[in-house]
């Protein structure tokens, strides 16, 4: 009779225990499972992405870049691949750091690469980084009012860059030369707000945030947002390209790139203020830049599709000027398959509207510049 | 001729043969991705062109005018400073500390502050030339002054000469020497600082004319405008010693610089 | 009797005129009359001085960098460039200084090459080398590289001959004669290079590293120069001057400590 109380009280805690030892074990499983998930690429050490060889992401501190500054994060952490970016100011500087074998992906206009890959150089473009935020600044007190009043006057722009090219189709379009009617010359990136601010040059054709900067502290005014001409940059001021090897030997890291990308352009897209302060924080600007960099945010759309149309246009614009005789086909240096993929896996859509090509150019009657918050 | 005069000449100059075949080598090896280094036929064309076109002339010549400019106003400030400096231990005593201080910057690291205050342009360019060949000439001229042999002094003294009459008449004289190694000094600073400053802050000069090389992605531009520079500072260099020897010290044989 | 412009007094002139320059500098720039001109207060500057040593500005991916860190990295650069150009230079410019045949090669390539400026070497070597701490080390060791092998040369070459004689006629053979007389007596010359040499290679950090060096002094400059930072600027010059002093001091103590062991030679 004992043993049966015995083997009954067993039982009861047998049963007791089971399902406890069960939830344990489920849940035991669960996390180990889920730690021990490997990570979608999670390369070996020693290979390209591993911290010892970190993939290398070429970049400079514009606004629409901001993308590049957060996208390590998200290869780390979605792809377990180590990045470090090195940041180059000059985009041709840029270009050749890639051909060097300095960096494998950068984020860089297309005009450098448009040359080089008429050069003969096996440059590719993965994916768009951007539109537009480059503007003519004019002195503040110039009496430049419209395009015409540029005859005669020096324009500064960091040469063959994108914002050269664009100055080259806005003058084209208001049938200003370039070299006769208007005087192009270089002047260095971080130095365009100087020159302006000293009154040394006429004109600057700049990139965010330096035209905000000139705007918003009162020392010049913008002429046009040198958007929509012939050859038109409707879509461009920015762009993702690699050499054709690197895409042919690690498409994935291309695609992972891609791909993170267009998940923190999503992101930044949808969380503006956060914005502002990584671009705060990750650039170094200082505390009263703070209504620089929201202004020039109105001037930047995070874009990722590519126009062929528009990049055929930078090859052209670089023969009329002389430095080549190839315009690069867009069927050979432009692949789409890598951001169409991305997007559809970062679940996004670019936005329509908020983007510059909205607003009109700032010489004509009326026209206000977004205001400031 | 015989064969060891031949040889004796040649060896001074062999090494420019040498150095067109290693660098052919290059030129046929290395490259830039798919970009092959230039080899020396190509920058010779390249070179030859820029100077058919006027181009390489006026960039000589705007180099020279910013290095001249430079280093005059340089050397004029340089040198009264440094007099003075050498002679009176009062002033010497007030500015030295001040001087040491400033004196281990090198000009480089003035260049982003100098175009922040100042721009572009001929201005700050002049500065850093100014700042980079100041010191050489300064603490050389100080150096000069301070070691002019006391008895040369005193025998003017006990002559009777007048304070300004022992200045200019027997110490600086006796100085000279000091004051142009330092002058020497000083312009190879002012051409190097020059380089730099026409890199980033002047719009014309050979330095100008290399980053644009860069941007449009002309090598071979890049190297002729080195080689002008480097033939352009050796000539100065040379000009330079020329005149130091056969004219300012030809009173004071037996001086080498 | 203590006379003024003895000891303490000499030291209190000196410290005047700084005290008078910077509280000039600072009640300028109260007014505000230095704000157009982007120079920064006094007080700015230390203050970015010291928030710079202790937590750095933000890098990248690499986070918040301090200026001691950036020191570092360029000191690394510096050393590497300066060693090689010591472990090329001093042999090449002993053997010149020794061998007539050596020199009489060599001699017009260093002429024809020594004038070229190693700020003109940056745009090649960013070309091929590719911006980087290949093409800072190289451009460092090319202008190091000059005066070491140079002054070693003049150093060994004037040696005085009744030296080498004497040595001789004492019967030193020749590795003997290099180590007890030669180094010893060219050794003030050789040091007049490395201490030039260490000047220019300390000197070309920052237009070593003006492209793509991503942390460094120089780097740190050209980064706040993009923000429009000057006080960050000040404070890397600061710094740079600070270690640039601390070399030559370095260098100098050196010189001292190994010539005091060479007993009898007069400096």
């Amino acid at each position: 009779m004992t043993k049966k109380k015995g083997v009954r009280a067993m039982d009861k805690k047998k049963i007791f225990y089971l399902p406890l030892f069960c939830s344990i074990l489920i849940l035991f499983g669960f996390a180990t499972f889920s730690f021990s998930q490997p990570k979608a690429i999670s390369p070996k050490p020693g290979e390209l992405g591993s911290e010892t060889n970190p993939l290398k992401i070429g970049t400079v501190h514009v606004l629409p870049y901001l993308p590049s500054f957060k996208i390590h994060e998200y290869l780390k952490n979605d792809y377990g691949i180590t990045a470090e970016l090195i940041e180059i100011s000059s985009s041709t500087e840029r270009a050749l750091a890639m051909l060097a074998g300095k960096t494998h992906i950068n984020y860089s206009g297309p005009s450098s690469a448009a040359l080089l890959r008429s050069k003969g150089q096996p440059l590719v473009l993965i994916c768009n980084a951007g539109t537009l935020a480059n503007v003519l600044v004019v002195q503040a007190d110039s009496d430049i009012k419209k395009p015409s009043d540029l005859k005669g006057k020096k324009v500064g722009t960091e040469l063959n860059s994108i914002m050269h090219m664009q100055l080259l189709g806005f003058l084209k379009a208001h049938h200003l030369e370039a070299g006769k009617d208007v005087e192009i010359v270089q002047v260095r990136y971080p130095d365009h707000t100087k020159v302006i601010e000293k009154k040394q040059i006429d004109a600057v054709a700049s990139a965010e945030p330096y035209p905000s900067y000139l705007i918003v502290r009162g020392f010049g005014r913008a002429l046009d947002y040198l958007t929509a001409y012939e050859p038109g940059w409707k879509s461009i001021s920015g762009g993702l390209n690699t050499t054709e090897k690197f895409v042919k030997e690690n498409p994935q890291l291309v695609q992972a790139v891609v791909t993170a990308n267009i998940k923190v352009m999503k992101y930044y897209s949808e969380n503006t203020k956060k914005m502002i302060e990584d671009s705060m924080k990750m650039f170094g600007y200082s505390e009263d830049w703070k209504p620089i960099v929201e202004a020039g945010y109105h001037n930047t759309a995070f874009r990722f599709a590519i126009e062929e149309k528009e990049f055929e246009n930078v090859g052209k614009l670089w023969v009329a000027l002389g430095k080549t005789n190839k315009v690069p086909n867009p069927k050979d240096w432009i692949i789409h398959d890598f951001y169409r993929k991305g997007a559809a896996e970062a679940n996004w859509k670019e936005p329509e509207g908020k983007t510059p090509l909205l607003l009109p150019p700032a010489w004509e009657p009326g026209y206000k510049y977004p205001a400031v918050k | 001729m015989s064969f060891s005069q031949i040889f004796k000449i040649g060896q001074r100059w062999i090494w420019i043969p040498c150095l067109l075949i290693l660098w052919s080598l290059f030129a046929r090896f290395v490259h830039l991705g798919t970009w092959p280094f230039p080899s020396p036929w190509l920058i010779f064309q390249k070179w030859w062109w820029l100077f058919r076109n006027g181009s390489l002339l006026k960039d000589i010549g705007a180099s020279l005018f910013h290095v001249g400019y430079g280093f005059s106003i340089s050397a004029l400030i340089a040198i009264s400073l440094g007099i003075l400096m050498g002679w009176n231990k009062k002033v010497f005593d007030y500015l030295n500390p001040f001087l040491n201080l400033i004196r281990p910057t090198p000009p480089a690291a003035w260049l982003p502050l100098v175009v922040f205050v100042w721009g572009i342009g001929l201005l700050p360019g002049t500065l850093l030339v100014i700042y980079g060949s100041f010191f050489p000439i300064l603490l050389n001229t100080i150096n000069g002054v301070q070691n002019v042999e006391r008895r040369f002094v005193n025998a003017a003294l006990t002559l009777g000469l007048g304070k300004r009459q022992l200045m200019w008449n027997i110490v600086v004289p006796a100085a000279f020497p000091s004051i142009l190694v330092g002058l020497r000094m000083g312009f190879g600073f002012a051409w190097m600082v020059l380089i730099i400053a026409e890199l980033i802050a002047v719009q014309s000069g050979l330095g100008y004319m290399i980053l644009l090389s860069v941007t449009t992605l002309e090598p071979e531009s890049i190297i002729a405008g080195m080689l002008t520079i480097g033939m352009v500072g050796l000539g100065l260099d040379q000009l330079f010693r020329l005149l130091v020897d056969k004219y300012i010290l030809k009173w004071q044989k037996g001086i080498v610089i | 009797m203590i006379r003024r412009g003895d000891g303490m007094f000499k030291l209190n002139r000196g410290l005047r005129t700084i005290i008078l320059f910077f509280f000039l500098w600072e009640v300028v720039s109260l007014f505000g009359l230095l704000e157009a001109f982007h120079i920064p207060a006094p007080h700015t500057v230390f203050k970015t001085f010291f928030f710079l040593l202790v937590e750095g500005i933000h890098v990248g991916e690499l986070g918040e960098v301090t200026m001691f860190k950036m020191a570092k990295d360029s000191l690394y650069r510096v050393c590497v460039g300066f060693f090689l150009a010591l472990a090329i230079g001093f042999p090449v410019g002993f053997w010149m200084g020794w061998n007539r045949t050596v020199k009489a090669f060599l001699e017009n390539m260093y002429t024809a090459l020594r004038p070229l400026p190693p700020f003109a070497w940056v745009p090649l070597s960013l070309f091929f080398l590719g911006p980087g701490n290949l093409t800072s080390i190289y451009v460092i060791w090319i202008g190091a590289f000059f005066p070491i092998s140079l002054n070693t040369m003049a150093a060994i070459e004037n040696v005085e001959k009744k030296y080498i004689h004497a040595a001789l006629t004492l019967g030193l053979t020749k590795n003997q004669l290099i180590r007890e007389v030669i180094i010893p007596s060219a050794l003030p010359g050789i040091f007049t290079g490395i201490r030039i040499g260490l000047g220019m290679a300390w000197g070309l950090v920052v237009a070593a590293e003006i492209v793509a060096v991503k942390t460094g002094l120089g780097a740190l400059i050209w980064r706040a120069d993009l923000v429009m930072r000057p006080d960050i600027i000040l404070s890397g010059i600061i710094f740079i001057g600070l270690i640039a002093y601390g070399l030559e001091q370095g260098i100098l103590y050196l010189q001292g400590w190994l010539m005091k062991w060479q007993k009898g030679l007069v400096i």
